[in-house]
């Protein structure tokens, strides 16, 4: 009976040893040819990356927590060029970005992009390359007001690679994996008590007294209603408080947002909001910038402080 | 945990293995009329791919993946699910001999069900963490047994119909595979 | 049965798609294209007839009990070393076929053929079924695709596996009248279905025949 076992035991251990070995010999032909074939297939987007470089070697990552670097090669001598996808607005994007050893993005190839044709696509701009390229593995990167879905994807997806990077050559990147909110881009100043202000003026929803201090909520007509006439279209609402005794703005802030997303809204940031506190209430002559690309949401919340404030 | 859901939903409805990737056929075509055996098979072969998943996806991430063995992933996986469906075997037979008699044949041959293989390797191909398996070699066989039942059901009024000669048997049930495929493709924007 | 009629049977009365419904997961996969439809069925000929023919030459040491896990074996390592060959030489077929070239392991169709053939007859028997078989598994397998290719997309092309490049291209059917449910999962059970019924019709009129005759 043992002794069966034993007869059986060997066989299959014998036989699994064969089978292992064609295996293993096989495999010693094959995978360098299948190693070169998938470097074919990437090296005209290694070369984008890597223009000086002709000797490239996958690199296996093992290490990505985010699960968004797809494959990566070591360019000879130059760095790593790292193949990633990300979830855009819609769509998968795949893109790939090239790290030189000396921890600096040194490229950007967008390879698969299908969000929304002047929004999404603003990332194969060379605005968003120029924001991207030249920064090194330890600086935050700021997503491209407007398109802040897209950008904010493909700056996940390169900050994986940066911490494989960084994780690799043993540099702490420090920070969040999260794009950083870009700065404002301001336009010119509008006067609250300005012509600008003084047609469709703002309507006063509520007003809450707490000593000297009272709260506005303010309808505003904003682009829905004055100028795209979209159907159904709504006023903004802003919440102002305002200190009676000191005559100063206190706060404000959007509570409904009515205008188009993704343009209007890019005031609800809060450099824009910034500038309307310790506005004097009294002041005749107290201005805020609009914000380049949404200024008729900007001069609906102008007119709203110009409501909240009354003539 | 929403990915997850969808993960199983979309495993169980719209990616169905045998509606969609063709996965399974054989016990699909040879059930019998009987419901009650169509869930006791799918039983059987939800046991068998969850449990030979786990196994398979030890043994890979532990062993073959940290060796560079990753060419003997096929040997040792089948051999690990025949291994697998042997031990079912003689679980069955000594808890629930009832299952095991009407099960029969069957049972042996799960082992040549390629929904088996199929989950073990995909597993691995998909890049799935050990939550996401757990998810996915539940949810397959969970569809699985779904469409069997359902299908052993229409069975059981279809030999009462009058189907043409050359069809009878096999050729009827793969137009009704066909028809429970265009339904099931009606699930295809739940997700 | 002599050699011949052997063979011959593997292709119509036995075809191992259509008549006995085995390896049905692959064929209903596969069978979207010409291209896959050769390719798949190639590897499978080689495996099935090398797999008989190995299993046939051990067939007398191989002890009984253990015999299955032992077809297993060589089998999955034969599948395994067809699949890093297709990997590296034909790196379009591996694209297209996928997960499927190690679904070959459970073929049932080779694990049936080392059981009922080559297990209890000598090589050059076993590969003359194992070839048999296999080139009947791809006359089954060319004739689904055929079909579903040109009613689903009105052409049926062919190109080199190891170049990619096209090596012939003929539209059989106008692009406005291509129904295009044949390269649905549905589509394909439906043919499978006609071809069955079709080879089961032609099968029992046959046989009525040679009842009349008697």
């Amino acid at each position: 009976m043992f002794k069966k076992a034993l007869h059986f035991t060997v066989f299959l251990a014998l036989l699994s040893g064969l089978a292992g070995g064609a295996l293993a010999y096989v495999n010693s032909i094959t995978a360098p040819i299948i190693n070169e074939n998938a470097i074919a297939a990437e090296k005209v987007n290694l070369v984008k990356l890597f223009p000086g470089t002709s000797e490239f070697a996958p690199l296996e990552i093992t290490n990505d927590e985010t699960g968004f670097i797809q494959s990566a090669y070591t360019a000879k001598d130059a760095g790593i060029a790292y193949k990633v996808q990300v979830m855009g607005y819609a769509n998968p994007i795949v893109f790939m970005v090239g790290i030189s050893n000396d921890g600096k993005i040194v490229g950007l190839e967008i390879l698969d992009l299908r969000d929304t044709a002047g929004i999404g696509t603003r990332v194969e701009d060379p605005e968003f390359k120029d924001n991207v390229v030249g920064k090194t593995t330890t600086d935050p990167l700021a997503a491209l007001s407007g398109a802040t879905v897209t950008s904010g994807a493909v700056i996940r997806g390169i900050n994986a690679a940066k911490a494989h990077f960084n994780d690799s050559k043993g540099i702490d990147g420090g920070g969040s994996d999260d794009p950083v909110t870009p700065p404002l881009a301001f336009g010119d100043p509008v006067g609250i008590f300005s012509n600008a202000t003084a047609s469709a003026p703002a309507e006063i929803l509520e007003e809450t007294t707490d000593g000297d201090v009272i709260t506005y909520l303010v309808a505003s007509k904003g682009y829905a209603v004055l100028e795209g006439g979209y159907e159904g279209a709504k006023p903004n609402v802003f919440k102002i408080v305002i200190n009676t005794a000191e005559k100063k703005v206190v706060s404000m802030e959007l509570v409904e947002f009515n205008d188009t997303t993704g343009l209007g809204d890019k005031i609800d940031h809060e450099d824009f909001w910034a500038q309307f506190e310790g506005l004097a209430t009294d002041d005749d002559s107290i201005e805020i910038d609009v914000v380049s690309g949404a200024t008729v949401t900007a001069i609906s919340a102008a007119r709203a402080l110009r409501g909240a404030i009354g003539e | 945990m929403a990915e997850l859901f969808t993960l199983f939903i979309t495993a169980v409805l719209i990616n169905n293995i045998v509606l969609t990737r063709f996965l399974g056929l054989c016990p699909f075509m040879g059930v019998s009329r009987k419901t009650s055996s169509a869930l006791g098979m799918g039983g059987a072969v939800t046991f068998v791919i969850f449990g030979a998943s786990m196994f398979t996806y030890a043994l890979y991430h532990l062993v073959l993946n940290k060796y560079g063995l990753q060419y003997m992933d096929l040997i040792t996986f089948i051999l690990v699910i025949a291994s697998f469906v042997q031990f079912t075997e003689m679980i069955i037979k000594k808890y629930s001999p009832a299952l095991y008699k009407s099960l029969g044949v069957f049972l042996p041959l799960i082992t040549t069900n390629c929904a088996v293989l199929y989950v073990a390797l995909d597993n691995i191909k998909q890049g799935f963490d050990l939550i996401e398996t757990i998810v996915y070699s539940l949810a397959v066989p969970i569809g699985f047994t779904l469409v069997l039942y359902l299908f052993s059901a229409i069975r059981e009024r279809l030999d009462l119909s009058d189907v043409p000669a050359p069809f009878k048997g096999n050729a009827i049930a793969m137009v009704v595979a066909a028809i429970m495929a265009l339904a099931f493709g009606g699930l295809a924007g739940l997700v | 049965m002599n050699k011949l009629d052997n063979f011959k049977a593997g292709f119509i009365k036995e075809n191992p798609v259509f008549a006995l419904y085995l390896g049905l997961c692959s064929v209903l996969a596969i069978s979207t294209t010409l291209n896959n439809a050769v390719g798949m069925g190639v590897a499978v000929i080689i495996v099935l007839t090398v797999s008989n023919v190995i299993i046939s030459a051990i067939r007398k040491v191989t002890p009984s009990e253990i015999r299955i896990p032992v077809y297993i074996v060589v089998i999955a390592t034969l599948v395994k070393i067809v699949e890093m060959l297709i990997q590296a030489y034909a790196t379009d077929l591996y694209g297209t076929l996928g997960i499927f070239i190690p679904l070959i392991v459970v073929n049932c169709i080779i694990l049936g053929r080392a059981e009922a053939f080559a297990s209890k007859n000598n090589m050059l028997d076993s590969l003359i079924d194992g070839i048999g078989m296999g080139l009947g598994y791809t006359f089954g397998l060319i004739i689904l695709s055929a079909i579903r290719q040109i009613l689903a997309t009105g052409i049926l092309n062919f190109s080199n596996p190891f170049t990619s490049e096209m090596m012939f291209e003929v539209r059989l059917i106008p692009a406005d009248y291509v129904i295009s449910l044949f390269s649905t999962p549905a589509g394909a059970f439906l043919t499978f279905a006609m071809i069955a019924g079709a080879l089961e019709a032609y099968k029992s009129k046959a046989s009525k025949k040679v009842k009349e005759v008697k």
